[in-house]
């Protein structure tokens, strides 16, 4: 990795709305000051390089202050809410999970066992889990990917259901409940995600409006 | 009667020296960075954080505006240039006259005056 593309990386420092404000301008700021300094020999280029990074961690903690008293009081409650229930909702998945792999005889009645059924439900969903805490911080990435780690965890919670053979034993009137409660699995994700870039979108329109 | 525009003062001297590269005109990001180190003789060296720092801050007090111009840079992207603002140029002059004022107290006080 050389210097410039540290420094595009370490623009992940700033909050979102300042980064997409500046990002770009930034980056090439750096680039032409990277320059002058090369040409004023080794001991220019570090001292500046030295001078920017600091500098990028000392200003991007004051953006991150000036955002969270951001003037916007609703935004950062209903961002407050939505982390925290998400939070919440991690552990409740991480609760399910340690339940399914301590009862899978119980959950999978004559599996032997639940890592062949279950792997890929169990694998995808801390996944999705995880991508709701990245929203945290990247709301736009994280949202996209927790809505794609929804339809994940559906998905393989549908294949656990055929693998296993209990759709296939379930009649008719039980089939079509299973199935649509097997769709809820997308749902929290679903509107977490949505949440998560609908607060990128807001937050966008603050900067851009100031 | 409390004038407002003095509640803004004295600037930081980078901020004073950011309004006052952009006094002569439009300047980009690396143009006004240049400029406050030529015309601060090199004392205010502004790191690229410190200066987006600054003219986001410049931005929301409504003492510059942005602007996009024709100009593409090397990501093929507009160039978006800064102007100070009818505000961002009241508040430059009254700080310039404020020092003038504080200048003028000491040179009186140095040259044996009792003001």
């Amino acid at each position: 990795m050389n210097v410039e593309n540290a420094y595009g990386w370490l623009l992940q420092l700033y909050p979102v709305a300042f980064r997409d404000e500046y990002g770009d301008e930034m980056r090439f700021v750096f680039r032409r000051v990277l320059d002058d300094a090369r040409q004023q020999g080794r001991f220019s280029l570090y001292r500046t390089l030295c001078k920017e990074y600091f500098s990028m961690v000392t200003t991007a903690f004051n953006q991150r202050t000036q955002t969270a008293l951001e003037p916007n009081p609703r935004l950062r409650r209903a961002r407050f809410v939505t982390r925290g229930a998400s939070l919440l909702l991690n552990l409740f998945f991480g609760w399910v999970l340690i339940r399914i792999l301590l009862d899978a005889e119980a959950l999978y009645p004559g599996s032997g066992g639940v890592w062949a059924q279950a792997f890929p439900f169990l694998f995808a969903l801390p996944l999705a889990n995880l991508m709701m805490l990245v929203a945290w911080r990247w709301e736009r990435l994280g949202g996209w990917l927790t809505i794609a780690g929804g339809l994940v965890v559906m998905l393989t919670s549908a294949y656990s259901l055929i693998i296993t053979g209990r759709l296939m034993q379930m009649d008719g009137a039980v089939m079509i409940p299973a199935l649509i409660a097997n769709a809820l699995w997308l749902l929290p994700h679903l509107l977490f995600g949505m949440l998560f870039l609908s607060f990128d979108r807001q937050g966008r329109r603050v900067i851009s409006s100031a | 009667m409390p004038n407002p525009i003095h509640d803004e003062l004295p600037l930081t001297e980078s901020t004073f020296f950011i309004l006052l590269a952009l006094a002569r005109g439009p300047r980009h990001g690396y143009a006004i960075l240049k400029d406050v180190t030529d015309l601060s003789e090199g004392r205010v060296s502004l790191s690229t954080g410190t200066l987006y720092g600054a003219l986001d801050r410049l931005l929301k007090q409504g003492w510059i505006e942005r602007l996009e111009t024709d100009e593409e840079e090397e990501n093929g992207r507009k160039r978006k240039d800064y102007f100070l603002t009818h505000k961002g140029r009241v508040i430059l002059i009254a700080e310039m006259e404020r020092m003038n004022t504080v200048l003028a107290v000491a040179r009186h006080r140095l040259a044996g005056g009792n003001a």
